[in-house]
C-alpha cells in the first residue's frame, strides 16, 4: 500500500496544513461528526464524545502536515482519537477495565443478538443502541458514495431503479455499487470488530 | 477476509478480489443497517462549540507557521521606529469614523462573498439603513459605523439594519464593538428571543432556532424579553436562553479562543505614524488582553515612539511577531495569553 492510494485525503490534509480556510471547513464537516460517533460508540457518553473528538481535532491542526496518506485520513484520525480516549481515562483516573472497548467481539455478539430480541427489556434496548452505534461507526469508515447507497437501500427502502435515479447512473451501475458497498461494509465491520463479527454475519 | 484499499479509500471495493456475499450475509447487513437507523446527528450547539475551538486551533497553527515565515522577513521589513520626544503625531486609535450621514456604515473587512439585499459587498461599500446583510458559508463582514463602532457578522448569518440604533439578527452571530472610548449608546440587537441593549462594550449575540447566546467580552449588556426580568451581563460572562425559557449562565475570558473569529475580522490598523502605545492598546483590545504598564515613564516612552510601515493582512495576534522585535521595547514587553506587560 502506498501513499498514492489516499491521494484525495492527502490533498485535503495538505490544504488544511497550509491554512486554506475552505479546506478547513471541508475537513471539519467531513470528520467531526464521524469522530464524534466513533468516540460515542466507546461508552455512549455524549460529553466524553464531544471532549475527545474536539481534543483530537485540535491536536491534529498542527500535525496534518505529518499525514502521509498511508492509511485513510479517517483511520489516521481514529488512531489519534484512541490515544485521546486513553489519555482521558488516565486523567480521570478511571479503571480502563470499566470501559470495555466495544470493539471486543463478545460485546458485539451480545449486541447483535439483541437484533432478534424484543426491545422492551431496558438491557436489550441498551444493547440495541450499542449495535446502532457500532454500525454507524462502520458506515462512517466507508467512502461517502458507499454509505449513501447503503442508506438509500436499507433506510430509505429504495429499489435499485430508484437508487439509480438518485445517483444518476444506470441500474446496472447502481446494482454494482450496491454490491461493492455491501462487501466494503462487511470488510470494514470485520476490520473493526474482528473475525468473530464475520461469523456473526453468517448466522 | 481480504481487505484491499483503492484510490477512493474504499475497503474492498473491487469485488473481483472477493467472494460474493451469501444471501444470509446480505440479509444480516441489511438488518444491521435498518436497525441502526440514520446516523446520529450532532447537536447544533455541540458542533458550533467544537467548531469554535478547532477553528481557533487551526488559526493558531496557521499563525505559528506564518510567524516562522515572517520572523526573517520582519528583520528586514520596513517597520521602523523613530524614537524621540515630541515627534509622535496625534493618532486616531483604530478605524476612522465614517461621516456620511446617509449611510449607516461602510464595509471595512470582507471574507468570502457577503451580500446586501442580494448584491455583492466590497471593502468601502456603503451600507444603508434598511439593508439586509447576509453571509453564507465561509463569508464574514465587518462594518464601521459613524461613531467608530464596528459590527462584525459571522458566517451563515443574516442581519437587518432596521434603524441607526436597531439591528435585527435573523440568524447566525454578530459581534459589536463600540470602541475603547465608547459613550452611552442606544444600540439594540433584536432577536426572536429578546432584545440585547448595548451599554458600551464588546459583545456577541448568536441566534439559533432553539437557543440565543449572548456573550460579553468587555463592558456590559442587558437582555430584555417580554415576561422575564432583564438580565444584565457583565464582562467575561454570558448566557444561553433556550426556547423553553431556561437560562444557563457561563463565564468566558476576554482572551478565550471563542472570540478568535471576531479578531480575524478586526478593521485594519494604520501602523504608519502610530505610536507604540496606540498599537499596543489596539492589539490588547482586539485580543482580549489586559495592557499592564508598570511605570509612568514607560507609558510616556511608548507614547513618544512612532511606528512606520504596514501590517496589512496580518491579524492583531500575528502582527505582534512582526512589530515588537523592531521596537526598542522588545525586551521589556512580555506577552502572555491574558496580558501584555511592559516592565
Amino acid at each position: 500500500m502506498t501513499s498514492s492510494l489516499h491521494k484525495s485525503d492527502l490533498d485535503l490534509a495538505k490544504r488544511v496544513a497550509v491554512g486554506d480556510e475552505m479546506a478547513f471547513r471541508e475537513f471539519f464537516q467531513a470528520y467531526f461528526p464521524r469522530l464524534y460517533r466513533f468516540a460515542l460508540a466507546r461508552n455512549g457518553d455524549a460529553a466524553f464524545a464531544e471532549e475527545t473528538a474536539q481534543a483530537t481535532l485540535c491536536k491534529v491542526m498542527g500535525k496534518l502536515g505529518q499525514y502521509r496518506g498511508e492509511a485513510s485520513l479517517f483511520t489516521w484520525l481514529c488512531q489519534i482519537c484512541r490515544n485521546e480516549m486513553s489519555a482521558h481515562f488516565r486523567r480521570a483516573n478511571t479503571d480502563p477495565a470499566r470501559h470495555v472497548p466495544l470493539e471486543e467481539t463478545d460485546i458485539l455478539r451480545a449486541a447483535l443478538e439483541s437484533l432478534s430480541s424484543g426491545m422492551d427489556d431496558p438491557e436489550v434496548f441498551s444493547r440495541g443502541q450499542e449495535t446502532a452505534r457500532l454500525v454507524q461507526v462502520v458506515l462512517d469508515h466507508l467512502p461517502a458514495n458507499y454509505c449513501r447507497v447503503l442508506e438509500l437501500k436499507y433506510l430509505a427502502g429504495d429499489r435499485v431503479s430508484a437508487i439509480a435515479g438518485v445517483l444518476g447512473v444506470s441500474e446496472k451501475a447502481a446494482e454494482s455499487m450496491l454490491s461493492r458497498a455491501r462487501i466494503a461494509f462487511k470488510d470494514a465491520f470485520v476490520m473493526l470488530y474482528g473475525n468473530d463479527a464475520s461469523e456473526l454475519l453468517h448466522d | 477476509m481480504t481487505s484491499n484499499k483503492t484510490s477512493d479509500g474504499a475497503a474492498g471495493s473491487d469485488p473481483s478480489e472477493h467472494h460474493e456475499l451469501t444471501p444470509s450475509e446480505m440479509d444480516m447487513i441489511g438488518q444491521l443497517i435498518r436497525n441502526s437507523g440514520q446516523r446520529e446527528a450532532i447537536p447544533e450547539l455541540v458542533e458550533r462549540r467544537v467548531y469554535a475551538k478547532v477553528e481557533a486551533a487551526f488559526r493558531e497553527a496557521t499563525a505559528a507557521r506564518r510567524r516562522l515565515k515572517t520572523r526573517l522577513w520582519a528583520m528586514a521589513a520596513a517597520v521602523l521606529v523613530a524614537i524621540g520626544a515630541g515627534i509622535a503625531m496625534q493618532m486616531t486609535l483604530g478605524p476612522q469614523p465614517v461621516g456620511d450621514p446617509v449611510s449607516f456604515a461602510r464595509v471595512s473587512v470582507v471574507r468570502g462573498a457577503p451580500v446586501a439585499d442580494g448584491a455583492a459587498l466590497g471593502v468601502g461599500a456603503a451600507v444603508d439603513i434598511g439593508s439586509a446583510l447576509e453571509t453564507g458559508v465561509g463569508a464574514r463582514l465587518t462594518l464601521i459605523l459613524g461613531d467608530g463602532a464596528t459590527i462584525r457578522l459571522d458566517e451563515k448569518s443574516r442581519l437587518t439594519v432596521q434603524s441607526a440604533d436597531r439591528l435585527e439578527l435573523v440568524r447566525g452571530a454578530v459581534y459589536v464593538d463600540s470602541g475603547p472610548k465608547a459613550v452611552a449608546s442606544n444600540r439594540v440587537v433584536v432577536t426572536p428571543f429578546g432584545d440585547v441593549h448595548e451599554l458600551g462594550t464588546q459583545f456577541e449575540v448568536r441566534s439559533a432556532p432553539d437557543v440565543l447566546r449572548v456573550a460579553v467580552r468587555e463592558g456590559s449588556v442587558e437582555l430584555k424579553k417580554a415576561g422575564i426580568d432583564a438580565n444584565r451581563l457583565q464582562a467575561e460572562t454570558g448566557l444561553d436562553l433556550r426556547a423553553d425559557g431556561s437560562v444557563r449562565f457561563f463565564d468566558i475570558e476576554a482572551s478565550d479562543n471563542y472570540w478568535a473569529w471576531a479578531e480575524t475580522m478586526a478593521p485594519q490598523f494604520t501602523l504608519e505614524a502610530a505610536t507604540v502605545y496606540d498599537y499596543l492598546v489596539w492589539v490588547a483590545r482586539e485580543t482580549g488582553r489586559e495592557l499592564v504598564i508598570s511605570q509612568d515613564k514607560s507609558s510616556q516612552a511608548l507614547k513618544n515612539s512612532q511606528l512606520h510601515g504596514s501590517i496589512e493582512g496580518l491579524s492583531p495576534e500575528d502582527s505582534l511577531a512582526v512589530v515588537l522585535p523592531t521596537t526598542r521595547f522588545a525586551s521589556d514587553i512580555v506577552v502572555s495569553k491574558t496580558t501584555i506587560r511592559i516592565r
